[in-house]
């Protein structure tokens, strides 16, 4: 276990010594807390003085903290209207139908409205925010494999004791690892950077009053959490599959193309929606992309997974999914490794 | 201590590289001679775990090449010392150390005593980018003797060093042959003509003549000679005539 760790170390220390990293991650943190306040500076935005409304804004809305919404059958007929939508497409069961609608009756009532302008902001600068984590994480570590050729240390390290089995387990969880610490730093980041300029009230308010289609009994902060737990498994799994390209494909390059390929493919394909076991499909190929449309809307999606008869919320079912797919994926990488040649 | 190579054979599409080679090698510096493209780089690694052979196998003691306890005894480096440029040789070492088992204290005393041993104490702290050919060869030949190793592969281990190293290298090698298996690949005869205890010769993927050298070699001749009678033609020694 301490060999492990010191390789891990090692690899760690390989990872933060490349520039490119470094200038790779400031850049992404640049990014993901510019784009939190970029809509209150001047230029870009067509009205004048945002920073002055918004602080209005907040200001009334802070009045207005603790009073009861009335406007709930508005709601409800929304609510009845998506799902009979979803009902007649057939992307959700007549089963599925009643279990949605006891998750809906389940939230409690009467809503109470808090300001959550900070989360609120969070929450719809998440797509961006997901893009740049998946970005930063396969230029960061395409390298990991590709590096060790081009450099020739492969032959020094294939030919080491711990070269074949320890060093393997390192790298793989290395990739894991780093991805996972760039998507919490980054995510801490861009909520902190929204939350200081837009105010961090309603940590305990319902997170319908950001998504009031969403059927479960969250708060606002459980919401964050539960987002930034989907989008850790989301880049497992990208991380996985990053680092199997690499060490399959040898080339640091081939690997970010084909990265950015992945990173687009749900923007890219059209894949029509009609037939269920395609919805499902593309739901799940979705849920280990950027999902550049809304991470919030998927991840607490009013249609549930229905697994052997039995419904699973989609953040707990695609989290599940990402990563077990990604622990499989890190496993066909290792063994791809081990046999690797050099010569 | 015995490293058996048992017809080990390395075929690419339609080039066989190393053909049914059968070798056994016991402790002592072996020399490998042959020209260039003569397989003795491929041999080298599959005898290291790089190469998955076609045929035949490798075994040390009984312990097939394939397996941790094979790799925890050889050292090797390779024609082409590969490193990280901006890790300091002191770091590359150390982390090469881990990567060969060793513990961390451990892998720290044994780098700075083959780098002074090597004579590059004085630059131990200095990133193995700004190395000259000689140094990083002399660091690829410190990081081979980490971890004590029973079997030393060296893969043209002289290029890049001056005439001053390559005697004091020699040296190093006579010396390390006496309780382990050495073998040294190498074109060039005066590398291994005093230190060699067996030389084998390649040609074309096959040993083509192998042994002691004084058994090897006839009457008042020299191991540069018997070297050019079976490779002067693929040396091409007319084109400086």
């Amino acid at each position: 276990m301490r060999d492990l760790c010191t390789l891990m170390g090692y690899e760690w220390k390989k990872l933060l010594l490349r520039k490119g990293n470094v200038i790779v991650l400031v850049i992404s943190l640049a990014l993901v807390c510019f784009v939190q306040f970029s809509l209150l500076l001047p230029g870009f935005t067509p009205h004048e003085n945002m920073w002055e409304q918004m602080r209005e804004v907040r200001a009334y809305e802070r009045a207005r903290a603790g009073n009861e919404i009335t406007a709930l059958h508005e709601y409800h007929a929304n609510f009845a209207e998506t799902l009979a939508f979803q009902l007649e497409r057939g992307r959700v069961s007549q089963r599925g139908g009643d279990w949605v609608t006891q998750q809906h009756e389940a939230v409690p009532t009467p809503w109470i409205f808090y300001p959550t302008a900070g989360f609120g902001n969070f929450f719809s600068r998440s797509a961006f925010m997901t893009l740049v984590i998946f970005t930063a994480v396969a230029v960061s570590i395409a390298p990991l494999f590709p590096n060790e050729y081009r450099t020739g240390v492969a032959a020094l390290q294939l030919a080491s004791k711990y070269g074949k089995s320890k060093l393997v387990t390192a790298k793989l969880l290395t990739a894991a690892t780093f991805g996972l610490m760039v998507a919490l730093f980054l995510t801490l980041s861009a909520l902190g950077t929204s939350l200081a300029v837009f105010g961090a009230d309603g940590a305990r308010a319902m997170l319908q009053l950001y998504e009031p289609l969403s059927i479960y009994n969250l708060t606002v902060v459980q919401g964050a959490v539960i987002l930034f737990a989907n989008i850790a498994a989301r880049i497992l799994f990208f991380s996985a599959g990053v680092v199997l390209l690499s060490a399959k494909l040898r080339s640091a390059f081939s690997t970010i193309i084909i990265a950015f390929v992945w990173i687009f493919m749900a923007g890219m394909i059209f894949i029509p929606v009609a037939i269920p076991w395609i919805f499902t499909f593309s739901r799940l190929v979705i849920a280990v992309t950027p999902d550049m449309v809304s991470p919030v809307r998927s991840t607490f999606s009013i249609v549930p997974y229905e697994i052997f008869g039995v419904f699973v919320p989609p953040f707990i079912f695609e989290g599940v999914f990402s990563l077990v797919g990604g622990i499989g994926l890190l496993c066909c990488a290792g063994w791809v490794f081990k046999r690797a040649q050099v010569g | 201590m015995q490293l058996i190579i048992d017809r080990l054979t390395k075929q690419y599409k339609n080039k066989i590289a190393v053909d049914r080679v059968s070798l056994t090698l016991s402790q002592g510096v072996h020399g490998l001679l042959g020209a260039n493209g003569a397989g003795k780089t491929t041999l080298m690694r599959m005898m290291c775990g790089l190469l998955t052979p076609t045929g035949g196998s490798v075994a040390y003691n009984g312990i097939d090449v394939s397996r941790e306890e094979y790799r925890d005894v050889l050292g090797y480096m390779p024609q082409h010392f590969g490193y990280y440029p901006n890790f300091t040789a002191h770091g590359f070492l150390c982390y090469l150390g881990s990567l060969k088992g060793l513990s961390k204290p451990f892998a720290k005393e044994k780098s700075e005593a083959l780098l002074s041993q090597l004579n590059l104490t004085d630059v131990a702290k200095k990133k193995i980018k700004t190395f000259s050919g000689g140094m990083k060869q002399r660091l690829g030949i410190a990081q081979a003797l980490l971890n004590n190793p029973k079997i030393l592969i060296l893969d043209e281990p002289t290029a890049g060093l001056d005439p001053k190293e390559r005697v004091k290298f020699r040296s190093l090698i006579a010396k390390l042959g006496s309780d382990r298996i050495v073998l040294l690949s190498t074109h060039i005869v005066s590398d291994v003509e005093d230190i060699a205890h067996n030389v084998h010769l390649m040609k074309d993927g096959q040993i083509i003549a192998g042994g002691k050298v004084d058994k090897l070699l006839s009457q008042g001749q020299s191991l540069e000679q018997l070297y050019m009678e079976h490779f002067g033609d693929s040396e091409g020694e007319n084109d400086y005539a």
